[in-house]
């Protein structure tokens, strides 16, 4: 039997009217690398705060790597590498001093963490922006630079919202890449995208969410039979399962 | 060139700067409001200040020979005074803006013109200075009409004016300057160019806070009296001795200074539309810093004081906060600015008196003690909310909020005590107080800055304002009100 990372049971979120997640279930096996895919407001970074324990959710039980986030939110952020959809670092330290910081604060020692670094400085081509402020670096660098701090920690679960918008070609591929192979190490991914293909290409298995509920789940293969086209996409299903098959017509009378 | 063009960059930029400054207002229907305060003042503060002004000192009956005297020099100093109000007001515009909003480079691709673009920002620079200057000028005017010196008013009123636009020219060029400088220092020098812009950040601000007390003031415009005369080859004076001369009816020097102003004025504009065009708005740096020390987390020195590594890391990065951020250096400024306040207002010589009460000598010291008690409560009090969007990484962290308090209050707290250190060394080296009387008072003064801190602690966790943009604000208005009216009870107290 597959042990879970990654447990929700019946989860509810409601800010105001809005009913951000709806009864949703989730069990996500470790060494998975998991793609939550919905249109925008569809509760994918809510769901992923619950799992980090940074949001209370109204209803329902969530288990990570055996421990419930409200009750021990400290040992559930020791196991968790996380990376929001828009990195907000401190832009008065240079990147080393942030990674610095946050190896500090995970209590990482320094042997165990600078090679890591170093390595990780190269392989996303900052080596050599290390000291420069982070106030100076583009979106992309930041990024990366959150990716890493992210991964200092040997995370047994990695949450990553978006995490390849800023990234160039070459680090969106490392980025894939290292996801598989810390996966066979065990590591579990959830990570939430909008582009397709690169859920299509990298994630053992895909969910699709729409104001909150769960639609469907499963492998690539398996939602695009959904589609009941032949040789449909990925795209394909989730325009239909997402009620968003219009969209040609849209273009048609935008373009008129 | 278009002067509708100049206008409508003015009335953006004055937009911006007051919803930066201010926050935006809604109507119901979720429209913009326009603040208008600036309007209001700019057109009351003239009338009204002059009409109270004229029937306190005609209700009074103040003798006229007073009025003129202490009008005379109000008059000569007032030019001057806006020049620098301006130039001063530029600075701090320059310095108190975080980088989200005062880093834009659209000037750079819009078809405008280095000639509209230092004009517009010229005239929205006015628009913050005037209101204020309409008070004071409006209170010339009150004192004018009382002695009889209205025709000497008109000249000082138009000369200030002049003055202004002398200030706004200067400002435009020493911007452009300032960008290109501040680039290439920060490029070459790193880390002692981070600390340049910082003390000259810090100077600036406590300057531009010292034109505000009028104790101040009032000795640096009896000081200005005496000398200007002898700075006569000072273009940025000719203002004030055009106002001499007419005093003295020497009529054909008040001309020669008035024209000088004049000529000064357009040279400064041809000088801040050549700067601009050389400059205009430089690309946004990246700074490189050489690291201090090799990466290690190890125990350093602030576990003497029993903090965990996660804990030292909170504390080192709030420190480079402070020294790297602009924001904070309005902080930093409040020990400069009540010490040399201190110093202009009272005799040094008077600490070595013996044959004064010690507890009198003390009283020296109270004010710059004032102002580390206010120092380590704001440090505190905006600790939280100077973390903006990353408190996130905090929060994502396996760390405890009492760790996190723990650490900020310990940042609020050591720049008061290595500055109370210093003044308690001072202290008991001239004052010389019983060894009593000594360790009372180096107990309780420990303890008090430990009290702010404290207690700016209590309003920074319940109350931080994360806003980033337009502006940082990091702590709610009503917890700021809340916070004060506690400190001054506190203070007071001790």
């Amino acid at each position: 039997m597959l042990n879970m990372a990654v447990n929700l049971d019946s989860v509810s979120k409601r800010f105001g009217e809005i009913r951000a997640v709806n009864a949703l279930s989730l069990e996500i096996a470790e060494g998975t690398v998991y793609g939550l895919l919905g249109p925008n407001g569809s509760g994918k970074s809510t769901t992923m705060k619950l799992i980090m324990g940074l949001l209370k959710p109204d209803s329902g039980r969530i288990t990570v790597c055996g421990m419930d986030p409200q009750k021990e939110p400290l040992n559930v952020k020791r196991v968790i590498g996380y990376v929001p959809e828009t990195p907000r670092l401190y832009e008065f330290l240079t990147g080393m001093e942030y990674l610095d910081f946050i190896a500090a604060i995970h209590g990482i020692p320094t042997e165990q963490y600078m090679p890591k670094v170093n390595r990780f400085l190269k392989a996303f081509e900052l080596s050599g922006h290390e000291n420069k402020m982070i106030g100076g670096y583009s979106n992309g660098m930041k990024q990366k630079t959150a990716i890493i701090g992210a991964l200092l920690g040997d995370p047994e679960l990695l949450v990553l919202d978006e995490p390849l918008g800023g990234l160039d070609s070459k680090s969106a591929r490392i980025m894939k890449d290292l996801l598989h192979t810390i996966a066979e190490e065990g590591v579990t991914t959830i990570f939430s995208t909008h582009v397709l293909e690169i859920a299509e290409a990298i994630c053992d298995k895909i969910c699709i969410l729409y104001k909150g509920n769960l639609l469907t789940e499963g492998t690539a293969e398996e939602l695009k039979r959904l589609s009941d086209t032949p040789d449909s996409t990925l795209e394909e299903a989730f325009l239909k399962l997402t009620n968003s098959s219009d969209v040609r017509e849209i273009v048609e009378a935008l373009a008129y | 060139m278009s002067f509708k063009k100049a206008l409508r960059i003015a009335d953006v930029l004055v937009l911006a700067s007051i919803r930066a400054k201010r926050g935006v207002k809604l109507d119901k229907d979720g429209t913009a409001k326009k603040d208008q305060r600036n309007e209001k003042v700019f057109l009351l503060g003239l009338p009204v200040v002059s009409a109270f002004i004229y029937l306190l000192l005609w209700k009074g009956n103040t003798p006229v020979e007073v009025v003129t005297s202490l009008l005379s020099q109000s008059l000569v100093f007032l030019p001057s005074f806006s020049l620098l109000l301006m130039v001063m007001n530029g600075l701090m515009f320059e310095v108190s803006l975080s980088s989200f909003s005062t880093s834009t480079d659209i000037i750079n691709w819009l078809p405008i013109r280095a000639k509209e673009y230092v004009i517009g920002s010229t005239i929205s620079a006015v628009y913050f200075t005037l209101p204020f200057l309409m008070i004071i000028y409006g209170a010339s005017l009150g004192a004018a009409i009382y002695a009889g010196m209205i025709n000497v008013w008109l000249l000082t009123f138009t000369l200030s004016l002049l003055g202004l636009l002398i200030g706004g020219f200067a400002i435009e060029i020493v911007r452009a300057a300032l960008n290109e400088a501040s680039s290439v220092i920060s490029k070459r020098a790193g880390k002692y160019g981070q600390l340049a812009q910082l003390v000259s950040t810090v100077v600036i601000i406590a300057l531009f806070s010292m034109v505000f007390n009028y104790q101040v003031l009032l000795k640096v415009m009896t000081w200005f009296n005496i000398t200007v005369e002898q700075a006569w080859f000072v273009p940025l004076l000719w203002p004030s001795l055009a106002v001499i001369d007419i005093l003295r009816s020497e009529f054909t020097g008040g001309a020669l200074y008035f024209g000088g102003s004049f000529i000064m004025m357009v040279a400064f504009f041809v000088l801040g539309v050549k700067a601009r065009t050389k400059y205009w708005v430089p690309a946004p740096l990246t700074v490189t810093l050489a690291p201090t020390r090799q990466y290690s987390n190890r125990n350093g020195v602030w576990s003497l004081f029993g903090f965990s590594l996660a804990e030292q890391a909170i504390i080192s990065k709030d420190f480079k906060a402070l020294f790297r951020r602009r924001e904070m250096a309005t902080f930093l400024a409040i020990p400069l600015m009540l010490g040399a306040v201190t110093f202009i207002n009272n005799d040094v010589s008077s600490l070595w008196d013996t044959s004064i009460p010690i507890f009198e000598r003390l009283g020296f010291f109270l004010l710059p003690g004032m102002a580390l008690f206010i120092l380590s409560f704001y440090l505190a009090l905006v600790s939280v909310g100077q973390e903006g969007s990353a408190f996130m990484n905090l929060r994502v962290g396996p760390i405890a909020s009492s760790s996190i308090v723990k650490a900020k209050a310990f940042v609020g707290f050591v720049p008061s005590a290595v500055i109370l250190a210093g003044i308690l060394s001072v202290v008991g080296y001239v004052v010389k107080p019983s060894l009593q009387g000594m360790m009372t008072i180096v107990i309780v003064s420990f303890a008090t800055i430990i009290e702010a801190s404290l207690l700016g602690m209590v309003f920074a966790t319940r109350y931080p304002d994360f806003t980033e943009v337009p502006r940082a604000k990091f702590i709610s208005s009503e917890a700021t009100l809340l916070g004060l009216k506690c400190r001054n009870t506190a203070g007071t107290s001790r």
